[in-house]
């Protein structure tokens, strides 16, 4: 494949899959609070009152992305602390995942967002193992009022639907 | 609030809550009974008259006058009934100590021990905890709330005994005595298992495992003060899921819940 044909097939691959995510991801560290409890990452983000939950592949991720990372330097860290093969995939979806729940400073702008399904497709393309894949859970955290009813939130979410967190 | 001030209060108690300074005052010497209803469990008594928030109890001389009840100027319960009554009052003040305490964080679950550690089940109003709770107690568990799981700042849950709230099939609470349930609960333990689950009738019960991390969002998003409080709750509630399984799942009839449950902290 020549030069040309290489660039347009990378463009393809990134226009049809939609590339999101900075260059060199850098996590954002304002207005957050963070703790740990075993190998994930509790953050309450105190300018939307949501707290997230990182696993320990999401939390690499947002750890390492100090705005010097490349995603494929991120890769190599994800794969020596998992001990799994390097997937550049996993950590693209895991900056997806941040990006949504506005846990990175420099997100993109523009472009189009997406979707979990073409993500997991994705990573499930790449080879990733499951157990590596990079998963972000989120809350709105209640006020008084919400805390006690058993009605919806401003979210518009059921409160008590127990079946799943936000994804 | 100035209307309220003058006039002439007979009995007059005053209580640390959790951090939050409490007082409760009534028309009639006779009410002192219901004063010590209506404070929450672990009320400690004090002897200052500065409080962060008062509540006035005027009593209904006759069955026709209405019982009335302010917090501060606001006026949060009238009726005729006294026990009715008396629910709104003691409903709303456990409420503002939920949402005012400092020692402790308050999150909306029922709570039960069981072999040296608390089983907490979150959920807001209509989830059946009271329900569940009961049944648990009855099956051998020991009573600590049917409202209220108290957090500690290490992660521990105390007690918080009041009479049980359990619904009938026409949807009004009826109040139970828990000691009519069985054993009532003093020492804080450590979270042993959280079951996040919600009654929906004909369900069969699968629950799926929760991670720390999970269980960390289902506590917080019943936390009455998460906001307020959001750098305290994402400690303390780290603290109590690093020692806890949690189970997630709808549930049918309490009767398989309950043995699956006691069973899993075994």
């Amino acid at each position: 494949m020549n030069r040309p044909q290489l660039c347009t097939a990378l463009c393809t691959h990134y226009l049809v899959l939609g590339e999101t995510h900075p260059m060199y991801p850098k996590a954002r560290q304002s207005h957050l609070l963070v703790d740990h409890v075993g190998d994930e990452t509790i953050v309450y983000d105190e300018d939307r009152q949501e707290a997230h939950s990182l696993n320990r592949a999401a939390s690499i991720v947002w750890h390492n992305s100090n705005g010097e990372h490349s995603v494929s330097q991120l890769s190599a860290v994800l794969a020596k602390e998992l001990g799994v093969d390097a997937n550049e995939s996993m950590v693209e979806y895991a900056l997806e995942e941040l990006t949504r729940v506005h846990l990175l400073e420099n997100a993109p702008d523009g472009g189009e967002p997406v979707t979990r399904r073409s993500a997991l497709r994705r990573v499930a393309l790449a080879g990733a193992a499951a157990v590596a894949l990079p998963i972000v859970l989120s809350v709105v955290a209640p006020t008084p009022a919400m805390a006690a009813s058993g009605g919806s939130n401003s979210q518009g979410q059921d409160n008590n639907h127990q079946g799943q967190n936000r994804q | 609030m100035a209307n309220l001030d003058a006039r002439g209060w007979p009995v007059h108690v005053s209580a640390n809550c959790y951090g939050m300074l409490v007082g409760v005052r009534a028309s009639e010497s006779s009410a002192i009974p219901a004063l010590r209803r209506v404070l929450p469990p672990g009320a400690e008594p004090i002897g200052t008259m500065s409080v962060d928030v008062t509540y006035s109890i005027l009593l209904g001389r006759s069955d026709e006058e209405m019982h009335i009840a302010f917090e501060n100027d606001r006026c949060i319960a009238q009726g005729a009934d006294l026990d009715t009554f008396l629910a709104g009052v003691e409903s709303a003040l456990h409420f503002s100590v939920a949402v005012g305490a400092r020692t402790h964080l308050f999150v909306h679950a029922g709570v039960v021990g069981w072999k040296g550690g608390a089983i907490l089940l979150p959920g807001r109003t209509h989830a059946g905890k009271s329900a569940l709770v009961a049944a648990l107690v009855r099956a051998g568990a020991t009573y600590y709330s049917d409202e209220f799981a108290v957090v500690d700042d290490v992660g521990l849950v105390h007690p918080f005994a009041r009479p049980l709230g359990i619904r009938d099939e026409s949807g009004r609470t009826q109040r139970v005595e828990a000691a009519t349930l069985g054993k009532i609960g003093r020492a804080p333990l450590p979270v042993r298992l959280i079951v996040a689950t919600r009654h929906v009738p004909g369900t069969d019960w699968q629950p799926n495992p929760m991670s720390a991390g999970e269980i960390v969002l289902a506590l917080l998003e019943n936390t009455v003060a998460a906001r307020a409080r959001a750098g305290d709750a994402v400690r303390i509630l780290s603290r109590a899921a690093a020692t806890a399984a949690g189970l997630r799942g709808e549930r049918g009839d309490t009767g398989p819940v309950v043995a699956r449950i006691l069973g899993t902290t075994d």
